[in-house]
């Protein structure tokens, strides 16, 4: 129960003056599954029989299971997303996506690399600088996609994925570029070394390798806070980049989680900012992207990145307004 | 240290994983839940994504509170219903909409709590919908489905006197006497089923509600309540008779009761919770034990 109490969910009810505590919703879903033996059955039916919102909670769970959980597979269960069960949306799916359009996709993951540059610039760890050296230069002044990665990569025109080679002619260089920094590295062994093939699989289009690297950068041994807040930032851009191609909303989710975790550890961290703007953006909550926009552009340095974070703010005010 | 993190990052991943295979059930019970309920277009959107948002927060608290003690697609829909009547009452205060309104939709929703709710006259209703819901329903579609709507006590009218109500062009609402008077009949009508509940076991209670309040089959009542559904049916006249035996020795006819309840005007449940005491619900340990 002390879990569940901790929970949003779980709150004293019925009795504003601090009487009794609700059952959490675990308790409720033992109660439903006939978990509870009879002497707890008992307690919770006196109190759902006297509880408005107990009552309403377990009779709605009832009807809802009732009609739609009988013959859909449960939750969690074997029925994943469709990244994990249907062909089209599986890594090997999207692999073979990224081959296919490989040179937007480069593009895309081209403009991360600038991104990682950004990083370096934010917060130098000169073991990763050097590893991605070689990514932001070969970005330079372009995006290949919407989120951010740290290093210092530099702001610039977002290229269409398909039209990237027509925008940039140059693009064979950051895919040069990024499968040198791949085959250098090899297995990573170091927070830098993950950080920077992350950033040469994410220019590549090999969004699913990059969060898989990522992850395990983000969970192993760190030069200090700094890095922890720098990987968290890149994996939800990652997550991001992942959710345009071929991943699920889940994916911008995870991103807006990694964004804000990256925030508890460095609040001013521009990418981040950057990163939870856009995640917020994506699942719908406009008012929280116009505040996230606002620190964005407090935070930020840099002017291009600054005037973009403007723009899009401003582009999403309008949006909501005209809703 | 690499130990710890290593395990973090497990569990993270975990959670993540659980999150992600989760996702597509999560959004389907929170789009059943929220088009049950009449929720428009846009508040169906604001609530699936709320609820997203509240089980990543704390880096999937919501999952790891998770014990493993019922299924998990029963715990995240318990989850989630409360998260619902969170969001139902910011949306709408403790406000409870008639059956009625919920069957003619969100419209009918809107119009309900704008005339009972907020108290305002038909007009000042229609302006609103026009102004702030975009409705560009005709005002006679508008009026047809104020008329359609059970009479309910006016809360402003109640506090502020009577005048207000005069407006309103439903049937019964244009009698302010009448209005009045109907608010102490149910005011009373709920005293006595307060007595006669009281007397009743708890479970009975619940049976009860679910069978003449919320319309529910015997069948679902059976599921949920783990009863056995063929002693169910002849509990549920027992109690009923003796129900209406209470009410009619109390002077109140089942079927006035019957046609408060569908307008709203009572409800077969108690009062207000009243304080319990820690020892009559189970602890924790109990309920691990």
């Amino acid at each position: 129960m002390t879990n569940e109490r901790s929970l949003p969910q779980a709150r004293p009810e019925g009795n504003p003056a601090g009487g009794p505590v609700c059952p959490g919703p675990q308790m409720l879903a033992e109660y439903l599954d006939g978990k509870l033996d009879a002497t707890h059955r008992g307690r919770i039916e006196d109190h759902i029989s006297r509880c408005e919102d107990c009552y309403f909670v377990v009779k709605e769970t009832a009807v809802t299971l009732a009609e739609i959980g009988v013959d859909e597979p449960s939750l969690g269960g074997s029925d994943a997303p469709e990244r994990g069960a249907l062909p089209v949306g599986s890594p090997r799916h999207r692999r073979l996506l990224a081959i296919r359009s490989v040179l937007p996709m480069a593009a895309t993951l081209v403009v991360a690399a600038g991104s990682i540059a950004l990083w370096r610039q934010a917060h130098p760890t000169a073991a990763y600088a050097d590893a991605a050296k070689p990514l932001v230069e070969a970005v330079g002044p372009r995006r290949l996609f919407e989120p951010r990665l740290s290093g210092g990569f530099r702001f610039g025109p977002l290229l269409e994925p398909r039209r990237a080679l027509d925008q940039s002619p140059d693009i064979w260089a950051i895919v040069e570029a990024s499968e040198r920094v791949k085959k250098t590295i090899g297995v990573p062994r170091s927070t830098s070394e993950r950080g920077a093939l992350a950033a040469a699989q994410l220019l590549l289009g090999e969004a699913d390798e990059a969060v898989v690297v990522l992850q395990a950068a983000e969970a192993g041994p760190h030069d200090g806070q700094a890095d922890q807040a720098l990987l968290r930032s890149d994996l939800a851009a990652a997550y991001l980049v992942r959710a345009t191609r071929g991943g699920t909303s889940a994916d911008n989710l995870m991103a807006l989680n990694m964004s804000r975790q990256a925030l508890e550890i460095d609040p001013a961290r521009a990418e981040a900012l950057y990163n939870l703007a856009i995640a917020l953006e994506r699942v719908g909550r406009g008012a929280e992207a116009l505040e996230a926009w606002d620190r964005a552009i407090a935070s930020e340095r840099d002017p291009g990145w600054r005037e973009e974070a403007r723009r899009r703010r401003s582009d999403l005010s309008r949006e909501i307004s005209n809703r | 240290m690499d130990q710890t993190l290593a395990e973090a990052h497990t569990q993270r991943v975990g959670l993540e994983n659980l999150f992600v295979s989760s996702l597509p059930d999560i959004e389907r019970v929170s789009r059943y839940i929220a088009h049950r309920h009449r929720l428009s277009q846009d508040e169906t959107d604001d609530f699936c994504s709320e609820v997203n948002l509240a089980i990543i927060q704390g880096n999937y608290a919501v999952l790891s509170s998770f014990q493993g003690r019922s299924s998990l697609r029963t715990y995240l829909t318990t989850v989630i219903q409360r998260m619902f009547l969170d969001y139902r009452r910011r949306l709408w205060g403790k406000w409870r909409p008639s059956a009625e309104a919920q069957r003619r939709g969100p419209l009918a929703l809107r119009l309900e709590i704008l005339l009972y709710r907020e108290g305002l006259s038909f007009d000042e209703a229609l302006e609103t919908m026009r102004a702030n819901f975009a409705c560009d329903e005709s005002r006679e579609a508008l009026v047809e489905l104020a008329q359609g709507l059970p009479p309910r006590t006016n809360r402003r009218a109640m506090a502020e006197g009577v005048d207000d109500i005069g407006t309103v062009p439903a049937g019964e609402l244009a009698s302010p006497e009448a209005q009045l008077e109907g608010a102490n009949t149910s005011a009373r009508a709920q005293g006595l089923i307060d007595d006669v509940m009281t007397a009743l076991d708890p479970q009975d209670r619940i049976v009860l509600r679910m069978r003449f309040e919320d319309d529910i089959s015997v069948a679902d009542i059976a599921r949920t309540l783990r009863l056995d559904q063929k002693r169910l049916y002849r509990r549920i006249e027992e109690l009923l008779a003796g129900f209406r035996r209470s009410l009619g020795d109390r002077g109140l006819g089942w079927p006035e009761v019957v046609r408060m309840i569908e307008r709203g005007q009572c409800h077969l449940c108690l009062s207000p919770l009243a304080p319990e005491k820690a020892a009559d619900r189970p602890s924790e340990r109990e309920v691990q034990a």
